[in-house]
């Protein structure tokens, strides 16, 4: 599934609203997720799981195609979690 | 990068509910989505996020390919990342507190790859890539 596909299924949830106004409101979600992250913000979504950015030190990596030397950078990265109850929901049946 | 664990803000569903409902009513003289329908909306996002996932680890289950394969699904949000799910064959394993052998069961897992936009975008707040997609988040 894509996000398209998903602002699909939200409106079919919601005849309601216009497409448009759907597709808004999800657009904003993530936005409103990057933005948290963006400031180093931990996200807690109840029932689905927790996304943190972490710290990377830089170090000397290698080019592996050509084993050329090159610094890598400190870096931050994203990084979910699964909860607790999503993992169950997906290994028991 | 002093940030530490402790001085760490959580962001939940109510800060994502805030921005839809100021989203949905920016430039309108009257509410037009109610607070609570926002919520209500954000809840049905999450749930669906949370079947697809289910559903899509059903497919994973009767994929014939088996796990030899290693076959994996995806559900991609583009500019966020993709959420994976994968089959895992069951391995030994050693407890690592006292070096028992045990025997990790098969077992599907969740990972999230996030994408080269919001990677770069939290690497870098004042890129192009941090911009949002409405202009009404502040």
């Amino acid at each position: 599934m894509t996000k398209s596909e998903l602002i699909e299924k939200v409106a079919e949830r919601f005849p309601e609203y216009k497409k448009r106004d759907v597709e808004r409101a999800v657009n904003v979600i993530f936005d409103s997720m990057k933005q948290a992250l963006i400031n180093d913000h931990r996200i807690e979504i109840r029932g689905l799981g927790t996304f943190k950015v972490k710290e990377r030190d830089a170090r000397n990596g290698r080019n592996p195609k050509s084993g050329e030397g090159v610094e890598i950078p400190d870096r931050k990265i994203p990084f979910f979690k699964a909860g607790r109850a999503l993992k169950l929901k997906i290994n028991v049946d | 990068m002093s940030n530490t664990q402790s001085t760490q803000q959580t962001v939940t569903k109510a800060q994502i509910v805030d921005d839809v409902y100021r989203e949905l009513n920016k430039d309108k003289e009257q509410t037009l989505v109610t607070r609570k329908a926002s919520a209500k909306l954000v809840d049905q996002v999450f749930e669906l996020i949370k079947d697809e996932i289910h559903h899509l680890k059903d497919e994973l289950d009767s994929d014939p390919a088996g796990a030899e394969e290693r076959p994996e699904r995806r559900l991609k949000i583009s500019g966020f990342g993709n959420f994976i799910i994968r089959y895992k064959r069951s391995r030994p394993g050693r407890n690592p507190q006292n070096g028992e052998k045990i025997d990790i069961s098969s077992r599907y897992v969740l990972t999230f790859k996030p994408s080269q936009v919001l990677k770069k975008a939290i690497n870098h707040p004042d890129g192009p890539e941090a911009s949002k997609v409405s202009e009404s988040l502040s």
